[in-house]
C-alpha cells in the first residue's frame, strides 16, 4: 500500500473492515456517521500510508488508532452539536455510555478471519475476567473517549479511584494478551 | 507551560495515555517525560498495543455487507483518482516582460533598470539551481527509502529464522509427531515452547490441495478446539507458527484438517493427522 498499489488497498480493506466497523460503531450510533468515519480511516491509512514505520509500532495499533481517533472527533462533533441546541437534554449521556452496547457474549464472528476471531475471543475473556468497575472504567475511556475527570463526574466515583482502576485495567489487560503481541506486528 | 512530572507520577498514568483518557495538561506533562524515559516510552507502546486490542470487543457484525462493498468501491474510486492526480505533471514557467520606459526619472531608472535586469539572472541561476537540487534530493529520498525497505526486510527475515530456531531448540520446548496411515503419508513435528507459548510444526508430504481449500491447525482441549492459523504447503512442505497460551496440562491433542480457504471458527473436517497428547 506504501508504493501507492490500489489493489493493496483492497486488500488491506477487507482485512481490516471487519474490526475497523465493528471499533466505530460501538463509538458512533448514526449510520451515516459509522459508513463516513469508515471510508475516511481507509482514506486516511492510504493517503498516509508512506508515514507508517514499521519499527514504531503495529499497523494494528496504527490502524484503529486512526479509526477510533476520527470517530470519536465525529462523537463529539456530535455532542457539541446537541450542547449547542439544547434539544435532546438526555443525548449527551446516551452518547457517552458505551458500556450499555455490551458485546455479544460469543466470540465468534463469520466476518473475522480465523486470527481475528481467536484475538476477539481472547480479548472477550481478559475483559470478563476484569472486575466490573475497572472494565466500566476501561470502556468509558476508549469507546467513550472520556477523560479521567469525565468518567469519575459521569460514575459518581472520585478521580483518585478512577485513575487507580484506569491504570489496573490496563495492567491486566497488557498482561493478558501479551500472547498477542508478537501477533500484533 | 507543562507541570514536570516524576518519573512514578508518569508511569502510574501511561494506561490511561495509552487510550486518550488524560486532560490535557497532564497529558502534556507525561508525555514530556515520556520523551526522556526509555522505560516509559516501551511501557507506553506496550499498553497502546494492548489497548488496540479493545476494538476486538466491539462486535464486527454491526455494519452490513451492502455497507462493506458500498464503502470499498468508493474507496477504491477515490484511490484510483488519486493516484491519477498526483501523477507528476510538467511544471510550467511564466514569462514576466518588464518594459522600461525613459522618462525624467533619467539615470536613477537606468540604474534601477540595469539592477532589476541582474537580480533576474541571478534569480534565474538560483532557481535553476534549487530546481537542480530538489531533483537530486527526490533522487537520494527515494533511494534511501528503498535501501530502507530493503533493510527492514532482510531484519524481518533474521529476526524471523532466529525466532524460528528458539522456538525449536528452546529448553522448554516439548516435541509431538503428528502422523497418519498410508505410503507418503504426511507427518509434522510439533515444537511447543511452554515457556514462551509459541508453537512451531513442521510438516512434510501434506497433499495439495484443492482451489479454495486451505489446512488448518488445531489445539485440541477437553472444552475446545482452538484455531491455530491455516497454512498452504509449499511442495508438500510447510512451516506453521502461532502464539497461543495453555497451560500444559489441558492439551488433549493436536490436529490438522482441511478446510475451506479463509479457515473456519470450529473443524468441519475429519484430521488429515493428529496426535493425543501424551503420548510422547
Amino acid at each position: 500500500m506504501q508504493a501507492g498499489d490500489e489493489q493493496a488497498l483492497g486488500a488491506f480493506y477487507d482485512r481490516w473492515f471487519p474490526v475497523v466497523s465493528g471499533v466505530v460503531a460501538r463509538i458512533l450510533r448514526s449510520d451515516g456517521d459509522v459508513e463516513d468515519v469508515i471510508e475516511e480511516t481507509f482514506w486516511q491509512a492510504w493517503r498516509q500510508a508512506d508515514r507508517f514505520v514499521a519499527g514504531r509500532g503495529s499497523v494494528q495499533t496504527w490502524l484503529l488508532t486512526i479509526a477510533r481517533s476520527r470517530a470519536l472527533d465525529r462523537l463529539r462533533a456530535a455532542k457539541r452539536r446537541r450542547e449547542e441546541s439544547l434539544d435532546e437534554p438526555g443525548a449527551l449521556e446516551s452518547a457517552s455510555s458505551p458500556s450499555d452496547d455490551t458485546p455479544p457474549g460469543g466470540a465468534s464472528d463469520p466476518s473475522l478471519t480465523v486470527e481475528q476471531a481467536e484475538r476477539r475471543r481472547l480479548v472477550l475473556a481478559a475483559l470478563a475476567d476484569l472486575p466490573g468497575e475497572q472494565r466500566q472504567a476501561l470502556e468509558l475511556g476508549y469507546f467513550g473517549g472520556l477523560s479521567q475527570t469525565e468518567i469519575a463526574e459521569q460514575t459518581g466515583q472520585p478521580l483518585g479511584t478512577v485513575k487507580t482502576r484506569m491504570r489496573l485495567a490496563m495492567q491486566k489487560l497488557r498482561e493478558r494478551l501479551a500472547v498477542l503481541r508478537e501477533d500484533t506486528r | 507551560m507543562t507541570r514536570e512530572m516524576s518519573h512514578d507520577e508518569a508511569f502510574a498514568a501511561l494506561g490511561a495515555l495509552a487510550v486518550d483518557a488524560l486532560d490535557a495538561d497532564e497529558r502534556a506533562s507525561v508525555l514530556a517525560h515520556v520523551s526522556t524515559c526509555l522505560t516509559c516510552r516501551q511501557d507506553l507502546a506496550e499498553l497502546r498495543d494492548a489497548a488496540s486490542n479493545l476494538a476486538f470487543s466491539a462486535s464486527a457484525a454491526a455494519v452490513g455487507a451492502d455497507t462493506r462493498d458500498r464503502i470499498r468501491g468508493r474507496l477504491l474510486a477515490r484511490a484510483a483518482a488519486d493516484g491519477r492526480r498526483s501523477a507528476p505533471s510538467r511544471e510550467h514557467t511564466e514569462t514576466v516582460s518588464v518594459t522600461l520606459r525613459w522618462g525624467t526619472a533619467g539615470l536613477f531608472a537606468a540604474a534601477a533598470g540595469i539592477l532589476l535586469v541582474v537580480s533576474l539572472v541571478v534569480l534565474g541561476y538560483l532557481l535553476r539551481d534549487r530546481a537542480r537540487l530538489r531533483d537530486a534530493a527526490n533522487v537520494q529520498t527515494v533511494q534511501a527509502a528503498r535501501e530502507r525497505a530493503t533493510n527492514d526486510s532482510l531484519r524481518v527475515a533474521v529476526l524471523s529464522r532466529d525466532s524460528l530456531l528458539a522456538g525449536i531448540t528452546g529448553r522448554d520446548v516439548a516435541l509431538m509427531t503428528l502422523t497418519t496411515n498410508g505410503t507418503k503419508a504426511p507427518f509434522a513435528y510439533m515444537f511447543w515452547d511452554r515457556r514462551a507459548n509459541t508453537w512451531t510444526m513442521i510438516a512434510h508430504n501434506m497433499p495439495e490441495l484443492k482451489a479454495g481449500r486451505t489446512y488448518q491447525l488445531w489445539l485440541v482441549t477437553a472444552s475446545a478446539k482452538i484455531s491455530a492459523g491455516t497454512f498452504q504447503p509449499q511442495n508438500g512442505d510447510a512451516v506453521v507458527r502461532a502464539t497461543y497460551a495453555l497451560p500444559a496440562d489441558q492439551l488433549k491433542a493436536l490436529a490438522v484438517t482441511e478446510e475451506p480457504a479463509g479457515g473456519v471458527p470450529q473443524p468441519t473436517g475429519a484430521p488429515i493427522m493428529a496426535v493425543t497428547a501424551g503420548s510422547h
